[in-house]
């Protein structure tokens, strides 16, 4: 599966053989006007991927410098899908950073007892697992 | 301390533009603080609503005014909006979010909304955003295709204190 990489923003693909997550590491910014068109199908192959993987998906979100609202509705989308197929999804965050600490621990609405969403703090000083 | 007063031709790539230009203003006046990103978050939320939903022609471009002294940051957006459905849909936003005791409820419930209703337009998010992860009161006028939203940030006795 290969990254994407639109505009200022690029995820790269991380992987490894199972059991460990497809990895998906943000970086940059996502700031397009409609990034669902972009990211939709990302997200989707990403979902794929790990499901005949029989993985998780961990998406690092440390070193993205911002996103917009648009963005943040794409990952609801990706929340609810990846749910509906039994995904595990992991989102990791930079707690010292006080927009992502925000952004992110807000997503924890959406934490069921199913555990197949985790919302994962890391301070910028921790290695990467 | 700081004001800057801009007006934009309208271009979805301006939002960007004056967004990391904010970012660095914000670091240049105040430090290197997380109130730098919440300016910078604040004033693309606002300009991504006036150039998504405003009239891009020459009497209508968008105006960012923000002003920034020791106790409280103001962000203002003014355009001339496409039609007056835009602004009553933002005036809806901005009661909605103040019928919840706090902007972080208000953002969930936004949050929880799309995800039942994903295609919703003009989903009212990013005021939340800017309400919520902002820390601002939002406040907003609609006079003769005119649209200003209004953005105020307490900052403290000092811009450092806000970093939270």
């Amino acid at each position: 599966m290969e990254s994407l990489k639109a505009g200022d923003l690029v995820i790269e693909v991380l992987q490894a053989l199972p059991p460990e997550p497809l990895r998906l590491v943000w970086r940059g910014k996502s700031n397009e006007r409609n990034p669902s068109i972009l990211l939709a199908p990302f997200f989707a192959r990403s979902i794929e991927e790990a499901s005949q993987r029989g993985v998780a998906i961990e998406m690092h979100f440390e070193a993205l410098d911002h996103f917009n609202s648009s963005t943040i509705t794409a990952l609801i989308q990706l929340i609810q899908d990846a749910r509906r197929r039994g995904i595990g999804l992991v989102i990791v965050y930079d707690a010292s950073v006080k927009w992502q600490r925000l952004s992110f621990e807000a997503l924890r609405v959406f934490s069921k007892g199913d555990g197949l969403l985790e919302l994962r703090a890391r301070a910028a000083a921790e290695p990467a697992a | 301390m700081l004001t800057l007063d801009v007006t934009l031709r309208g271009d979805w790539d301006d939002v960007e533009r004056v967004r990391s230009s904010v970012w660095n203003c914000v670091t240049a006046a105040l430090g290197p603080f997380d109130v730098r990103d919440a300016f910078a978050m604040v004033v693309a939320e606002l300009l991504e609503n006036a150039v998504k939903h405003g009239s891009s022609n020459d009497c209508g471009p968008p105006r960012l005014r923000l002003s920034i002294d020791p106790l409280r940051g103001v962000v203002t957006v003014r355009n001339v909006v496409v039609s007056d459905r835009c602004a009553e849909r933002v005036l809806r936003s901005l009661e909605w979010l103040r019928g919840f005791p706090t902007s972080e409820e208000a953002y969930m419930a936004r949050l929880l909304a799309l995800a039942e209703c994903p295609d919703e337009g003009g989903s009212g998010l990013g005021l939340a955003r800017v309400a919520y992860e902002g820390g601002c009161t939002l406040s907003a006028d609609y006079d003769g295709g005119v649209l200003s939203v209004t953005a105020v940030m307490d900052l403290g006795p000092s811009p450092a204190t806000a970093r939270g």
